[in-house]
């Protein structure tokens, strides 16, 4: 029984650990699809994305933009 | 009596570090498996699987460690595991390489001493040692 009440207590922290990471990952990391930022013409990173990738062979794949800083909009990587 | 309350205060501890290490790398797995490659100790895609499999490792092991439970094969994972660290940082100082660690935290700390992450990473195995060889000995505490 014991060990039962033990084997819950773990799944509950690895899932508390899961949804910490969630969140974490939203607010710090935020990630976007090419599709999503499509929805933002203004953002000048899209022309920056057009001159480093051909976007034609790249058709198909899904790329994001990470941001190690979200109040830094110039401080981003694309990852494919 | 003191030593078993000593003992219950470093595995629960020693447990939770190992969570607590494995947060940034299960949130930011690109990043991680980045600075596994910095390491160039193993081909790529070998990296990849270690970037994915080790963070888990670590919160599954630390969890394990901190209900009390398969304590022996936490503590001797956790030892094992830590003793890779420690051959890679050693390897890492040999190399003159001042690429992230990627211990703790994913963010930039190449400043710090290499050698006192070594020294702090076989004081780790220490601990991590005394739980083993404890617990062995008193299989009754749990």
């Amino acid at each position: 029984m014991k060990k039962h009440l033990k084997l819950l207590l773990a799944c509950i922290i690895i899932l508390s650990v899961f949804l910490y990471i969630k969140q974490k990952r939203n607010i710090q990391s935020p990630f976007f699809k090419i599709d999503e930022i499509k929805k933002f013409p203004d953002i000048s990173f899209v022309d920056i994305f057009n001159n480093k990738f051909n976007t034609k062979s790249l058709s198909g794949q899904t790329i994001y933009l990470q941001f190690f800083d979200p109040r830094d909009p110039d401080d981003f990587r694309f990852i494919r | 009596m003191l030593l078993e309350k000593i003992y219950y205060l470093v595995r629960i501890s020693f447990g939770t570090l190992f969570i607590y290490a494995s947060l940034d790398k299960l949130a930011f797995p690109q990043q991680f498996i980045e600075i596994v490659s910095n390491y160039q100790i193993l081909p790529e895609f070998a990296s990849k699987i270690v970037g994915f499999i080790l963070p888990l490792g670590e919160l599954i092991l630390g969890t394990l460690l901190l209900v009390g439970l398969y304590i022996e094969v936490a503590s001797g994972g956790l030892v094992v595991l830590t003793i890779f660290f420690t051959i890679a940082l050693i390897f890492k100082a040999i190399s003159g390489n001042l690429s992230d660690c990627g211990c703790f935290s994913l963010t930039s700390n190449s400043e710090t001493n290499i050698i006192s992450l070594i020294i702090r990473d076989i004081f780790l195995v220490l601990i991590g040692s005394s739980i083993f060889i404890y617990s062995k000995k008193n299989k009754n505490l749990s």
